[in-house]
């Protein structure tokens, strides 16, 4: 069969134990499955939460093979609104199964991928979908803790998937080579296993593709291997920033790094203290990383694209070098800046709020930010009374008006 | 249009025989076409590197010359909305392929420009289409594709060509046009792609109306670009403190042979990184100075003034002030 022709798919476990590396996780969904089977379960639907690759799809579709229910996969990113997944959704777990199954597992995979723009309603509409249902209900989402989820995550039983361990990996490759008959070093297995970085499914793919056409594998054939974009790989690029010892050096990191510039230049920006302990030189630093950022504004403003490369120069070059000193060993951090702002623009019902808000006050958002919302978070913080009438005012409940404002 | 015309498409390699270095990556799509299988691709790597072109060389070898049948190329940054992308994929998709290659081929070009949201929904269709089609995603920075897709695919990585296989492939023009062309020209040339063969084939096609040997200066003067040397030289005067001689050599290369300020303070820029007998700090303000002069030149102030208040600048280095 062509879908064969993929080892991810070939060499799919047929049974939940057979899964690699998340036998904590296992238990604990194999149990709520028995549980909600016979309507004991506290919850009616499972979240599985983790990294791509870690087998959180994969365990429903096994689940649904050993316990013989009929795999009913939806796919919430192609249904435009809550009411599309009710007809689907709704429908199909409220009708009995055909053709000898026990009964249905309802798969919503990978519910990050709800467009909070395009699917506006999906996640009330998943959550009435899944307190209707008469049949266990399985969500997977490789971020469960953005705040949209809230709701979702409140009436659903969490079920973290960890990355999985290398040894666990390289035993899988060891046996998927050993049924191809392939000659194998293993070496060279351990360096397929930390490129994926705990990441199974593209583990198997790249063993696949690194000995496509022939029956051997050497550690010279994992040169090839790149690293998937992860922020491990960032981490490496700071480093070789920070270290390098021209400014043409540092200057070519943007160049040879793969990521794109403004998130390189918010990774400098938060591990930027890290490297620069001394006052002085982190001053002298971070006014380099200024001057970038003037010259990524000005290429924006004029259109001039040809400023960007003063900009590439100053955040690498002028920030390695600025400060002098040699870099010691330095524990990278994730840029708390991008966490905030997704997290913040996210906030849908926060915008609606100060649409609402704006709204009645005829002014643009944009406006009404900048020549109110600054007196209203003082007012509001000051005065419960007020809040509570502006909330009246938009039919908004208080605590949803005030973290608005806060957010905003 | 016959892409004959243009040089970039009429010296695009065929077969994956026929590309430039990339040795490791190429050997490896070989062995997929020899299996007749293929994984979902992520093409990551600069421009004019040889990202579709790889892709187009293993189509043709899968499915041969009316490769076109079981080839579809979608431009992300063109086809903005992803319900176009969806449609037309499935219309593609929805016939198997005739022969024994049993997957089409979805080439979605520049695929960091699709939305982190539609890149969800796209990762949905290729989970779809895999049994029918294979794709392969080309993109400047890896970084920008979600990780579900890139955990699904096989990543390569493209780098910049070194100046030699820029070389290579110039030669394989120059000989293919039967250029007459000197050896400084080809360098010329070869500098000013930065390891972007498209770029290298324009520049050539664009030197190669002029009548004659193709000299250094033709390049030079053609694509608007001063010889590194020069620029250099007029760096190292204002060093010395010589900011008449250095000021002189700016006004001939602005009058003498009509070069913009813009390109040549971006010129500048790009050398500071060359003079050694500059510390590594000292290049950094410089840097930093030279942009604010672009950027002045950008709002229209007057170029020659500009750029000798810039030159006036540099002098105070020389005598380790700054």
């Amino acid at each position: 069969m062509v879908s064969r022709l993929l080892w991810t798919e070939k060499y799919k476990p047929r049974r939940l134990s057979d899964i690699v590396d998340q036998k904590k996780a296992i238990e604990e969904f194999r149990k709520w499955l028995v549980l909600r089977l016979q309507g004991r379960a506290e919850k009616k639907a499972a979240l599985l939460a983790g990294p791509p690759g870690t087998g959180k799809t994969l365990t429903a579709e096994v689940a649904a093979m050993e316990f013989r229910l009929e795999l009913i996969e939806m796919n919430a990113s192609s249904l435009r609104t809550g009411s599309q997944l009710e007809k689907v959704a709704g429908r199909a777990s409220l009708q009995g199964s055909l053709f000898g199954y026990r009964g249905k597992l309802i798969l919503i995979d990978e519910v990050d991928g709800i467009s909070t723009k395009a699917d506006v309603g999906a996640i009330p509409e998943l959550i009435k979908i899944i307190q209707k249902s008469a049949y266990p209900v399985v969500l997977t989402a490789n971020n469960p803790w953005d705040p949209r989820f809230r709701p979702l995550r409140e009436v659903c039983l969490m079920i973290n998937y960890n990355r999985i361990g290398k040894r666990d990996i390289v035993r899988r490759l060891r046996e998927i080579c050993i049924a191809e008959g392939i000659k194998f070093d293993d070496e060279a297995l351990g360096i397929i296993a930390d490129y994926s970085q705990g990441d199974l499914r593209s583990a198997i793919l790249d063993l696949q593709a690194l000995t496509a056409g022939k029956k051997t594998l050497t550690v010279q054939d994992t040169r090839i291997l790149a690293y998937r974009d992860r922020e491990f790989n960032i981490f490496q690029i700071l480093g070789r920033l920070f270290a390098s010892r021209s400014v043409g050096a540092a200057r070519a990191v943007v160049s040879s790094a793969d990521v794109d510039p403004n998130m390189l230049f918010r990774w400098i920006e938060e591990n930027l203290p890290l490297r620069y302990k001394d006052p002085k030189a982190l001053a002298a630093a971070y006014y380099m990383l200024a001057q970038a950022d003037i010259f990524f504004t000005r290429a924006a403003l004029t259109q001039q694209w040809g400023l960007m490369s003063y900009a590439l120069s100053l955040m690498t070059a002028g920030v390695a070098f600025a400060g002098g000193g040699k870099a010691g060993f330095i524990r990278f951090k994730f840029p708390e800046v991008i966490k905030m702002r997704s997290q913040a623009a996210r906030d849908k019902t926060a915008e609606e709020v100060i649409a609402k808000l704006a709204g009645e006050l005829h002014l643009s958002r944009r406006k009404f930010k900048s020549e109110f919302l600054p007196y209203l978070r003082i007012m509001a913080s000051q005065n419960e009374e007020f809040l509570k009438k502006i909330g009246k005012a938009i039919k908004v409940e208080k605590s949803k008006v005030k973290k608005a404002l806060e957010l905003a | 249009m016959s892409t004959e015309i243009i040089w970039a498409e009429k010296y695009r390699p065929k077969r994956l025989s026929e590309m430039i270095n990339q040795k490791e990556i190429v050997d490896r799509l070989a062995r997929f076409v020899q299996e007749k299988n293929l994984p979902h691709c992520l093409f990551a790597g600069p421009p004019g590197t040889g990202k579709t072109t790889a892709a187009l060389c293993v189509a043709r070898e899968l499915y041969g010359e009316g490769y076109q049948k079981y080839f579809m190329e979608l431009n992300a940054s063109d086809e903005r909305k992803l319900e176009v992308v969806r449609t037309k994929i499935k219309e593609f998709a929805r016939t198997a392929p005739v022969g024994d290659v049993p997957f089409k081929i979805i080439v979605l070009d520049e695929a960091d420009n699709i939305t982190s949201d539609s890149q969800q929904a796209l990762r949905r269709i290729m989970e779809k289409y895999t049994v029918t089609c294979r794709f392969i995603l080309t993109c400047n920075y890896s970084s920008k594709i979600i990780e579900p897709i890139q955990s699904r695919c096989t990543v390569f990585r493209f780098r910049p060509f070194s100046d030699n296989d820029v070389r290579t492939y110039l030669m394989r023009i120059i000989e293919g046009e039967r250029l007459d062309i000197t050896e400084e020209a080809i360098n010329a040339i070869v500098y000013l792609s930065e390891g972007d063969l498209r770029r290298a084939a324009n520049i050539l096609q664009t030197v190669a109306t002029v009548e004659g040997k193709i000299t250094e200066d033709d390049v030079y003067k053609i694509t608007g670009r001063v010889k590194p040397k020069e620029i250099h030289e007029m760096i190292l005067l204002a060093l010395k403190g010589d900011f008449l001689s250095a000021r002189e050599k700016l006004r001939e290369l602005m009058f003498k042979y009509g070069l913009s300020g813009v390109d040549i303070i971006r010129q500048i820029h790009r050398e500071i990184y060359n003079i050694r007998e500059l510390p590594e700090e000292k290049k950094i303000q410089l840097i930093d100075k030279i942009g604010e002069f672009d950027f002045r030149l950008v709002e229209g102030a007057n170029e020659d003034i500009q750029l000798s208040a810039l030159l006036a600048y540099i002098t105070l280095f020389g005598r380790g002030g700054g």
